[in-house]
């Protein structure tokens, strides 16, 4: 049907309507002459004329197409990439270059930066309506061009845009990896309407087509959620992110089986059966669980594979998750551990080291190995008449001879005093542990209170090492420390890269507990950072990083410091931000549901259009 | 920059109109992707393929619509008129930062709305710069009718008290019997969603209308 026949054909239908021609007549006021209306165009168009010929060079060599290829490539970018997304130099960069141009328009971009997560969020709904729409509302009447042609529209049209617009963002750090997640999600949101717009204009747009589609794309998607998403650092574990992966397996079998692609069901019920037993395997990486008390029970009573390395004290995860179970009710079964711990003891003899190790053992009551009443003064005479090295090793000697020898009231106080009078230099991980041995001395000797000097030694220690928050509300430790007292490097270490280490944050730990928590330190972002540490796949048993984080959670939980959060029933929209990204997935899923929905079961034949 | 089509070879046509449109998602008339020689490439060819533009055609199809529009916008109906106008001519001034074909009705469609648009808003800046008393003037003029202007005016009533996204389809169909096309191209939306607001204005003031007389025969009874 031509447009002619078309109009007529709609107009004649309309007038079968009874109101048609008084409604046609109430709006005569608004119907213009045909020809006075022409003309009228006619006569702007002579007027602009008239302008352009009278305009300077200056105004002819703008250039407006080269703008608006420009500026119609802003637009693009910014339907993916907000402004207020670009990390802060870049922001900083634009500002600059933006105040002669928009000083006013700036601060419209701060509340934009408030609100940046529920922009996203907004972003993400958005953009689904829009690739629903470009989806699925295309007129597909257009004629058939080749895949290749289509492959041009996709590159340059979604892709190509995306990606440039994106280059800026990851050259700069400091984003968020939650916002990240979420545009990651857009481009696979443009990637899927930039397929689905090539199978419309191949001719290839029939519900079985795009639903097999969207469920290989779907299915290839969650098997790289669990290693890309989830894996290593579980920054998104706390978002509901896990559920992200159950969604695509879902969504991947919900348009399999809206395509039915195959004729037997029986092939197609295999093949689902196949694809669900694949995901379930594959979902152990996401499916993780805290650990719990039982479970380092059973870590201990299961001993060590290989052969122990006897470390000191604070190292030692048996050592410290022994200590952590002594607080409970009920005890492990050790002898395994024994066994190994004679065994290695065997091997290496009778090293310093070992000592300290089994010291601790021994005063736990689990170690009954080797007997120590062999005591040697002679190692602590000569502690007691040279002055104490703050060196770990010389009070590790100290403790050694301690041990070894009952001692006097006099030699006691003598030797607290010793170590009271010490001087420890706060600059390495390596004061951490004599600070540790020496308040462990103290309360050996009697009842003596560290000094001020080790306090404050101490407290600053932990300020040097603390990380800040480093997104998504976790932070900790870092072994990597700046030159004690040196302010300049400290204010440098907040711009570069910085980690997170469990055994940093471990003995953190520790000094908190004897020397106080800092003002500084957020214990909740600590929290979250051992939270996500201590959990474990629900296929795998605990190893010993999780009994670490175990321990130093349940350290945590004890510090007079720390004030269980509060339960309070989240906002809408604060459960909308948190799980942001979530939402993205979820609207992409629900894209290709959509759009294999409303996708014809087969091709109509339609009119070629010219 | 202007290039005089007559001047290019078959190649560097095709390259020439090529390039835009796929940039875009407008697939090439295969016309031109076949072309052979050079010899019927004249101004009547290329608009009936959509490379120029038919203003005539262009005016004829969008401008009841588009009049309509814009009075939905806010605009009176003597500024509607005009402001159509100058859309018009806008669109033919600046034809050639249109990269789509101008026989693709959602894509020129589309393209007249954002002028549309833009005029209307400078359309308003402009408004607001001159006198207080000249603005409220016009607020105070649009099509709503007075009892007195027409004998349709209990019909302009009926239609200025529909909801408004089904008034402003009802409207630019009824002015001048433009298509659902063409409707759905103007407000970027499918031609479905029109057809169901259309058809649902329609119910609604076929309502409106039927109460109203049943409302005036009960009043004609209580004087008699």
């Amino acid at each position: 049907m031509s447009h002619a026949e078309e109009q007529s054909h709609e107009w004649h239908q309309a007038r079968e309507d009874e109101n048609a021609t008084a409604i046609a007549e109430a709006l005569a006021h608004l119907r213009p002459d045909a020809e006075e209306f022409a003309e009228g165009v006619a006569r702007r168009i002579e007027r602009a004329g008239e302008k352009a010929a009278e305009s300077t060079l200056h105004s002819a060599s703008r250039q407006p197409a080269e703008r608006s290829t420009w500026m119609r490539f802003g637009r693009r970018a910014a339907v993916f990439l907000p402004v207020w997304l670009l990390p802060k130099p870049l922001m900083k960069l634009l500002a600059v270059a933006a105040v002669p141009v928009a000083k006013k328009s700036a601060w419209y971009y701060v509340p934009g930066l408030v609100a940046l997560p529920l922009v996203m969020v907004a972003i993400s709904v958005v953009s689904f309506f829009y690739a629903v729409k470009q989806a699925v509302i295309q007129d597909a009447g257009e004629p058939d061009v080749d895949v290749t042609a289509g492959l041009d529209l996709l590159i340059r049209k979604y892709i190509l845009y995306f990606f440039i617009a994106l280059i800026p963002l990851l050259a700069f750090t400091g984003f968020r990896p939650l916002d990240g997640a979420v545009l990651g999600l857009l481009a696979l949101l443009a990637l899927f309407v930039g397929l689905v717009q090539i199978s419309m204009r191949s001719s290839r747009r029939t519900r079985s087509d795009l639903g097999v589609g969207f469920a290989l794309g779907l299915g290839m998607i969650s098997t790289v959620c669990p290693v890309a998403i989830l894996a290593e650092n579980h920054w998104l574990g706390e978002f509901g992110a896990r559920w992200i992966y159950f969604g695509f397996v879902l969504g991947a079998i919900i348009c399999a089986v809206l395509a039915r692609p195959f004729p037997k069901r029986g092939s197609l019920g295999g093949i689902l059966l196949g694809f669900a037993v694949v995901s379930v395997v594959n979902s152990g990486k996401t499916m993780t669980r805290l650990t719990t008390r039982e479970e380092v029970i059973e870590f201990v009573e299961r001993g060590s594979d290989e052969k122990l390395e006897l470390r000191p004290l604070s190292n030692g995860t048996y050592i410290a998750a022994l200590d952590e179970l002594a607080k409970g009710e009920r005890s492990p079964d050790t002898s395994v551990l024994r066994e190994q711990l004679a065994a290695g003891h065997r091997e290496e003899g009778d090293t310093t080291s070992e000592s300290v190790l089994i010291r601790e053992l021994k005063e736990a009551g689990y170690f009954r190995g080797r007997d120590y009443e062999d005591l040697d003064g002679v190692m602590l005479a000569r502690i007691l008449e040279t002055r104490i090295d703050w060196g770990y090793s010389g009070l590790r000697e100290a403790v050694k001879a301690l041990r070894k020898r009952e001692l006097s009231e006099a030699e006691r106080e003598r030797f607290a005093q010793y170590i009271l009078a010490g001087k420890p230099d706060g600059s390495s991980w390596r004061m951490v542990g004599g600070l540790l041995s020496a308040v462990a001395m103290l309360e050996q000797l009697g009842d003596h209170q560290p000094s001020e000097r080790m306090a404050e030694a101490a407290r600053e220690f932990v300020r040097l090492s603390w990380t800040g928050s480093l997104g998504d509300r976790k932070a900790g430790f870092d072994f990597d420390l700046p030159e004690s007292g040196d302010v300049a490097n400290r204010a440098a270490r907040k711009t570069s890269s910085k980690h997170l280490y469990l055994p940093a944050s471990t003995r953190a730990l520790a000094l908190m507990t004897h020397f106080g928590v800092p003002d500084e330190i957020d214990l909740e972002a600590l929290e979250v950072f051992l939270w996500l540490k201590a959990r474990h796949s629900i296929f795998d048993d605990v190893d010993s990083k999780q009994v670490q984080a175990y321990v130093a959670l349940e350290t945590l939980h004890r510090l007079p410091e720390w004030q269980p959060i509060a339960v309070e029933r989240a906002s809408v929209l604060g459960v909308l931000t948190r799980y942001r990204v979530l939402i993205a997935a979820l609207l992409l899923i629900l894209f290709c549901i959509v759009v294999t929905l409303r996708a014809p079961k087969a091709i109509a034949e339609t009119e070629p259009a010219v | 920059m202007v290039v005089r089509l007559s001047a290019l070879t078959d190649r560097q046509l095709v390259r020439a109109i090529r390039i835009p449109r796929v940039a875009l998602g407008v697939s090439i008339p295969r016309e031109i992707a076949e072309k052979k020689s050079d010899s019927a490439w004249d101004r009547r060819s290329l608009v009936t393929m959509g490379v120029e533009m038919d203003l005539a055609k262009l005016i004829q199809r969008f401008r009841g619509p588009l009049i309509a529009m814009l009075a939905s916008f806010g605009a009176s109906p003597r500024d509607a008129v005009e402001l159509a106008q100058d859309v018009f001519a806008e669109a033919y001034l600046s034809r050639e930062r249109f990269t789509g074909d101008w026989q693709d009705v959602s894509a020129t469609g589309g393209w007249l709305r954002g002028i549309a648009r833009n005029l209307f808003r400078a359309h308003l800046r402009k408004s607001s710069r001159e006198s207080t008393e000249s603005h409220e003037l016009r607020l105070v003029e649009p099509s709503e009718p007075t009892g007195s202007a027409s004998d349709h005016s209990h019909v302009r009533l009926a239609i200025a008290r529909l909801r408004r996204s089904w008034r402003v389809v009802l409207t630019m169909h009824y002015l001048e019997g433009s298509t659902l096309a063409e409707i759905a191209a103007l407000l970027g939306v499918s031609a479905r969603s029109v057809e169901g607001r259309l058809r649902r204005a329609r119910a609604e003031l076929k309502r409106l209308l039927e109460g109203e007389s049943v409302q005036a025969e009960h009043e004609k009874g209580d004087a008699r």
